[in-house]
């Protein structure tokens, strides 16, 4: 569905992916480990238009998305939730969920007000909350927020940078939940995490991406019997 | 009306223009400043357009508009790449520089006998309009107020529009209103163009209301003092900056008997305003607030 | 030789730039703020001293200690009235605005204690000295010394002391300053003290070379100290320092070449120039590029 050929960005003078290919197949979770720095938001940036490649392509369900900006791509159905900055903090829940809708032309249309009601139905808690600023809310509630805003966007795929990072080990249960559940519900999702154990409880395929390169590849199965892997990322031996 | 009354009124309203041009950079999420340049620019240009061509007052204000919102568009084009306080800093420069330009420059014309043009730092005299229309002070107090509203029916109905969303999306995260499909670079530039149009169509009523103008009136103390009421009054809505400046120039003048003292009182009665209401009286928080909390009661 | 002259000239005013640019990039280095009033804390500090002046009759000196002293006194009070209830991220304009309305209450007490325009601001009697063409005024090679004096104890201060790690460490970071239980109580209000201090004996000897104060003084330094400050690299201290030397050598030059009234328009536009073309200054290129301070807001 979205694959990623050669793929080669430079941060200024620094490559920070070095040809990294990957393929994320239809109604599956495709995860990406790797350590800090490895490159992870640099890939997630530059799929979703923010940066752009050198060289390498990148097509979602045979369009070609390389080099388009962050609007066209989104509008072809890649939809990102970043990393840290989830929400716009001044904007309230409402206001950020509209925000999420935004490059579609029916902006500000009923398809719309149709959506955000079904955003409330699977996160009650935003409803509760919809007129309160967006930075009032609590992590996962901000983490919740984030993620529904992505698909206000009506994406055929759904890219999530850490979502697990700098929330309470009870909340990142919930997001992986609702991930499972997404999954479930035929949303294909490309997923950065570090905490590796959470991600084996989801992902369908993993890939290891380690100083801007692609180290490893395979089925949760297989990531498990890699012994390197298994001290580096799930501890213990 | 009282004559006082009516020209303390008639300032406010041209200062709000200035105040809301600052508004709409902060919107976009930089500080500006510079305003006043385009403010000036507005003013020299009408000035000229109307006392030195004979051109109609319209096309004057026209002209005024149009003239600070090009010299924004540069000031825009020319800072793409900077935020934060690179913005700022050659904002200031940039503003100075234009003032600088106005100070050199002299072009004057003698008409029924009259020197009129800029004369380099003595500024341009005898901007006539006001009087040659048998302008009182109330008459003009009515035209600029007029003004101002036309201007903040125009921006309530882009605080309504996607427009001013995406904006405030902009104002809040650069990078994330680009994940979500927008182009932060086309917003600065349009709204730092929008502000110089508004600055400059403030200047061009500030000529033809004072009929004197000097570079001097347009240093960067005018400027910080625009931004001070757009930041004081909140950048949650347009009428945030309005309030600012009736807050300050209404409450300045109205303790005038204390004379001397006043900005000893004053400054430190806004600064403690600030520490009370860190985001200005209508901050963007309580706006974003009661409008979804109004939209989701009537849907 | 009137290059040379001119040269000598130039870094002796730079020096006194560099202080300005100093106290500017430590609050912004280490804070992230911008103090509009800082300008207007040198004024007020100055008049303080020339209203005491007749009451003391301490001369020279006393003008001198009051003057630091009354810097750093407004700089505190900025601190805690502007800077200290904003301290979270997205304070930074709300402060900004805030240290103006300062700067308004400060010119106002200025005035009061000054009302004239202008006032003799007496120095430090020093003779002059000659070195074959070149003239070398004394009390300005004085105002020299006790600049690069007090950058340096300023640098052991920052690099060489505890106090100078636990600031650094905390501007760094003030989570991981604070986890470690290395965080600095009032950081704040040090900072503007020792910003103040700086701005106080810069004051003083940039008004005791001209020998005279007026009300525009405040607005003047803040522009200097801002401008020695960008040209340098925002936020770099040596950055700052070599800003000011740079400033006072194109101001003396241009004000050499073109005359008085271009000298500050040279400034204003090498220093869009150099923001437009390269906009993390002279030094601080590589703070610049780090992202999380490019995307910075004011």
């Amino acid at each position: 569905m979205l694959s990623v050929n050669n793929l080669v960005t430079s941060y200024g003078l620094i490559k920070a992916l070095k040809g990294v290919s990957l393929e994320a197949k239809k109604g599956a979770v495709t995860c990406i480990l790797g350590p800090n720095g490895a490159g992870k938001t640099t890939l997630m940036f530059t799929l979703a238009g923010i940066l752009a490649p050198d060289t390498g392509t990148v097509s979602l369900l045979d369009q070609n998305l390389t080099g388009l900006g962050a609007p066209k791509i989104l509008r072809k159905g890649l939809a990102l939730v970043p990393e840290n900055r989830l929400v716009f903090p001044d904007l309230s829940v409402y206001e950020n969920l509209l925000a999420g809708a935004f490059t579609q032309s029916r902006a500000m249309a009923a398809q719309v007000s149709d959506d955000i009601d079904k955003m409330y139905d699977r996160f009650p808690i935003l409803k509760a909350r919809h007129d309160q600023p967006a930075g009032n809310l609590s992590g996962g509630e901000q983490q919740m927020l984030a993620l529904a805003r992505a698909l206000m966007s009506r994406p055929s795929i759904l890219l999530m940078d850490e979502p697990s990072v700098g929330l309470s080990p009870l909340i990142v249960d919930e997001i992986f939940a609702i991930i499972k559940q997404l999954n479930e519900d035929g949303m294909s999702i490309l997923l950065v995490e570090q905490n590796a154990t959470k991600a084996l409880q989801v992902a369908d395929y993993f890939y290891l991406l380690d100083q801007g390169k692609v180290t490893f590849s395979g089925t949760p199965d297989q990531l498990k019997d890699d012994d390197i892997i298994k001290r580096a990322y799930l501890g213990g031996g | 009306m009282d004559m006082y009354l009516a020209s303390v009124l008639t300032n406010m309203t041209l200062i709000a223009f200035l105040a809301l041009s600052a508004y709409l950079v902060l919107v976009v999420g930089e500080v500006s400043f510079g305003q006043q340049a385009f403010f000036g620019i507005g003013a020299y240009i009408t000035a000229s357009a109307t006392a030195l061509a004979g051109a109609h007052v319209f096309w004057g204000l026209l002209a005024g508009a149009i003239g600070g919102a090009s010299c924004a568009l540069v000031l825009g084009l020319l800072t793409i790449r900077l935020s934060g306080i690179y913005f700022a800093i050659s904002t200031l420069c940039f503003a100075e520089l234009l003032r600088f330009f106005l100070l050199h420059l002299r072009f004057t014309q003698s008409v029924d006998g009259r020197i009129i043009g800029p004369d380099g730092p003595e500024g341009f005299s005898n901007i006539r309009w006001i009087f040659e229309n048998n302008y009182q002070v109330t008459d003009f107090l009515l035209l600029a107020v007029t003004c101002l509203i036309i201007l903040l029916i125009v921006l309530f109905s882009l605080e309504r529009s996607p427009i001013m969303l995406g904006a405030r999306m902009v104002g809040n995260d650069p990078i994330l209103a680009q994940s979500q499909g927008l182009n932060p670079t086309r917003y600065r530039l349009s709204f730092i163009t929008l502000s110089g149009a508004v600055a400059g169509f403030g200047g061009g009523l500030f000529a033809l209301f004072n009929t004197h103008i000097e570079p001097a009136m347009f240093g960067v103390m005018l400027g910080i003092h625009g931004l001070a009421y757009a930041v004081i009054g909140g950048l949650g809505s347009a009428i945030g900056p309005l309030l600012g400046v009736f807050l300050d120039i209404g409450l300045l003048e109205s303790i005038r008997s204390l004379a001397a003292y006043r900005m000893i009182i004053f400054g430190g009665l806004v600064a403690l305003l600030l520490v009370f209401r860190p985001e200005g009286i209508i901050s963007p928080r309580l706006v974003s607030h009661l409008k979804s909390r109004w939209r989701n009661r009537h849907v | 030789m009137d290059m040379l002259q001119t040269s000598i000239d130039g870094l002796m005013i730079g020096s006194t730039y560099a202080l300005l640019g100093l106290s500017f990039a430590l609050v912004f280095g280490i804070m992230r703020r911008i103090n509009l009033a800082f300008g207007a804390c040198l004024l007020f500090g100055a008049s303080l001293a020339i209203y005491l002046e007749p009451i003391l009759g301490w001369g020279a000196w006393g003008l001198f200690f009051v003057t630091i002293v009354g810097v750093a006194l407004a700089s505190a009070y900025v601190e805690r009235l502007c800077f200290a209830p904003h301290s979270k991220r997205h304070g930074a304009v709300t402060a900004m605005i805030a240290s103006f309305a300062v700067w308004m209450q400060l010119d106002e007490i200025s005035s009061q204690l000054l009302p004239q325009r202008t006032h003799a601001f007496q120095g430090i009697e020093v003779p002059n000295l000659w070195w074959g063409e070149v003239f070398v005024r004394g009390d300005q090679l004085l105002h020299f010394v006790i600049a690069l004096v007090s950058i340096l104890v300023l640098y052991l201060l920052l690099y060489k002391t505890r106090l100078g790690l636990l600031i650094r460490a905390t501007a760094d970071s003030p989570e991981t300053a604070h986890l470690l239980g290395a965080r600095v109580p009032w950081l704040g209000f040090i900072i503007f003290l020792l910003a103040g201090i700086l701005g106080g004996l810069a004051a003083f000897m940039i008004l005791s070379a001209d020998g005279y104060v007026t009300p525009l003084f405040g607005l003047w330094s803040t522009f200097k100290g801002l401008i020695a400050m960008i040209i340098g690299g925002v936020g770099s201290l040596t950055g700052a320092v070599i800003g000011g030397l740079i400033l006072g050598l194109v101001e003396t030059h241009a004000g050499a070449v073109l005359g008085a009234e271009f000298r500050d328009m040279v400034t204003f536009g090498l220093v869009f120039l150099v923001l437009i073309i390269r906009p993390g200054g002279l030094m601080g290129v590589k703070i610049y590029r780090t992202d999380s301070l490019a995307q910075e807001r004011v």
